[in-house]
């Protein structure tokens, strides 16, 4: 058989015969040829390499004149890649879009291992639209006008024709919806059509669709496997695109923790960086939607988080706060902190500056030290002070320092803030104990820990694998008021707990204080007996 | 019906979401009598005074006057918290249970 007298082979069924077409050979004239005619050809060839592009161009108009709607696409998009070696691949591809019967289009043509592939959009494909389809495709080929064209051009003539699933992409965007279309089409710049990555993107992004143990989904998810980075090239796409759009994205939890895993990846990656705007951008999204935030969904996301990243939460390595502690603390010498305790029997507001200019070097803050501002009322009454990211602010509650924690006998009487100065040269050394109450140490240490929290957010040393922790800890962040053991003992807290009471400590020790006396252990063993 | 009072509760007057409020209760329910003790505060809005549970010396209404600004549901996280892991919650108390 050969493309002289080329008629679609059908089976016995009325499919498309395939090992009759692999039989046909759409070149006869070239096996017909003297080896001298071969030569001569090759050569003729060669010569015809540069009039290549007029060709081209040629073949181009030709294509669209003549294939029109049907091949029109795929011929334009083979035309325009000039690439006539490489049919062996995948990458001659085209939208085509083509409804070749009711509800069922040819969603791209393509040249795979020297076929012309349709890739038809349906997943499974009905039997009954399969032999639609194929007579379809039959009906194009065998067209008087396209035949002729496929047996004469010297590129499509060595083409077969065969279909395969496409995955059904564009029965998933209809029921994927427009939300999640914008999304995927976002992604991946998609105008028109839905190719693979953008199908994969879909149903990445729709908790509904990987939901789904649809044939089309495992394709587009084995898709995104064979990619290797996908869920890095979503985020990066959509990172660069609009971070905002992210946030969105990210109130999926699925996705949440994917995300959280490439915070990882990325501190360890070569950008090794986390935009901290993109943690706001993230963060301002979820926290603009009270729904959101405190719905199930978020909060089972809170308690996904401990279990998935023990290291922030359950299990946070004692030791190494420790550690991490201690070397901070060691930094700084106890003159300078007998000479701020001092400072603090006369103007505490200028000694909490003081204070936070003392930390700063030792913390990675010097460069940017957090300013510090003081609040006469707070809206949450329990909370003494607060990191303030969005103003790089030492924020104190003084109302609430009044009626908490260990002291609470004496109102804190201070003015505002001034800017701090080299305390040493200005008192020179101290010989003296300070003589500070609990109350005092009871701010150092809260000053302490706010600023840890600084130096946590936007110090400059802290290692790569830290900062990431941090921003994931920052994105589950546990609050005291649903969980307060889970608000210790999570790792930004721990971390901030024990600098400001190792800090508190230190200055205890400076000041030759001892423990303070604990409070009541509980009730009275009377107290007891009375009860029961 | 109870876990729905205290949860309904929780929601209602505490202001915490279900699925927080859900978690606290399943936590609750862990110790029979600090759960009949908080449904009754639910009921009354007031912490029990005689024959009250006790924590590990603590009962929940000396905590509340101990460190007053804890809400009613971290008081009896506490009592809980109190048989579970007494070192670490008398810790919190000595502290003051503050917030920073």
């Amino acid at each position: 058989m050969n493309g002289e007298n080329f008629k679609v082979p059908f089976d016995s069924d009325g499919f498309l015969d395939w090992d009759a077409l692999e039989d046909v050979d759409f070149a006869p004239e070239a096996e017909n040829n003297t080896p001298e005619e071969n030569k001569n050809e090759k050569q003729n060839q060669k010569q015809e390499t540069s009039a290549e592009k007029n060709e081209f161009e040629e073949n181009k108009e030709f294509a669209l004149k003549h294939y029109g709607d049907k091949l029109g696409f795929f011929a334009k998009n083979l035309y325009d890649s000039g690439r006539r070696d490489d049919y062996d691949s995948y990458t001659m591809s085209a939208h085509a879009d083509v409804e070749v019967v009711p509800g069922v289009s040819i969603m791209s043509w393509g040249i795979q291992s020297r076929l012309i592939v349709a890739t038809i959009d349906s997943n499974p494909i009905p039997e009954n639209i399969i032999e639609e389809v194929t007579n379809n495709i039959a009906t194009i080929l065998s067209e008087s006008e396209l035949a002729e064209e496929i047996k004469n051009d010297p590129f499509l003539r060595n083409r077969r024709v065969k279909y395969e699933t496409g995955g059904g992409y564009n029965e998933m965007v209809k029921e994927i919806g427009d939300k999640n279309l914008a999304l995927a089409q976002t992604i991946w710049e998609l105008d028109e059509g839905f190719e693979r990555s953008g199908a994969a993107a879909a149903i990445f992004i729709s908790p509904e669709w990987r939901e789904k143990k649809y044939q089309g989904a495992e394709i587009a998810q084995s898709y995104t496997d064979e990619q290797g980075q996908f869920v890095e090239s979503v985020i990066d796409r959509i990172v660069d695109r609009n971070p905002k759009m992210l946030g969105e994205l990210l109130r999926d939890p699925f996705l949440r923790e994917k995300y959280c895993e490439r915070l990882v990846e990325r501190a360890y990656g070569e950008k090794s960086d986390i935009p901290d705007d993109e943690i706001d951008d993230i963060k301002a999204v979820w926290y603009s939607d009270k729904n959101f935030y405190e719905s199930k969904e978020f909060k089972a996301s809170l308690a996904d988080a401990k279990t998935l990243h023990p290291d922030i939460y359950t299990k946070v390595d004692d030791k190494a706060v420790e550690k991490e502690v201690n070397d901070a603390l060691n930094k700084i010498p106890d003159e300078e902190i007998k000479a701020i305790m001092h400072e603090y029997l006369k103007n505490p507001d200028y000694a909490d500056s003081l204070l936070i200019n003392a930390l700063c070097p030792v913390l990675g803050l010097d460069n940017n030290p957090p300013g510090i501002r003081y609040e006469t009322e707070s809206e949450d009454s329990s909370t003494q002070g607060c990191y303030e990211r969005s103003s790089h602010s030492v924020v104190i509650y003084r109302d609430v320092m009044e009626r908490t924690g260990r002291n609470r006998d004496r109102a804190l009487t201070v003015q505002s803030a001034q800017k701090p100065e080299n305390i040493l040269s200005r008192i020179g050394k101290l010989l003296t104990r300070p003589k500070v109450d609990e109350n005092i140490l009871n701010r150092l240490n809260l000053i302490a820990h706010e600023t840890w929290h600084a130096h946590q957010w936007a110090g400059r040393n802290i290692d790569k694998r830290q900062r990431a922790l941090y921003r994931i800890n920052f994105f589950f962040y546990a609050d005291h008021n649903d969980d307060y053991k889970g608000y210790r003992t999570q790792l930004l807290e721990k971390e901030a707990w024990a600098f400001g009471d190792s800090f508190e400590k230190r200055c205890r020790k400076i000041a030759g204080l001892k423990k303070p006396q604990s409070l009541r252990d509980g009730l009275k063993d009377e107290d007891i007996t009375q009860l029961s | 019906m109870e876990e729905a009072e205290i949860k309904k509760y929780l929601m209602e007057k505490v202001g915490i979401d279900s699925f927080t409020a859900r978690n606290y209760v399943k936590n609750l329910k862990k110790f029979p009598d600090i759960f009949a003790e908080f449904l009754e505060f639910t009921k009354t809005g007031e912490y029990k005074a005689e024959g009250a549970v006790v924590s590990a010396n603590w009962t929940a209404k000396a905590l509340s006057e101990e460190l007053p600004h804890l809400p009613v549901h971290i008081v009896y996280e506490f009592m809980i918290g109190l048989r579970e892991e007494p070192e670490l919650y008398q810790q919190f108390i000595a502290e003051g249970a503050p917030v920073m």
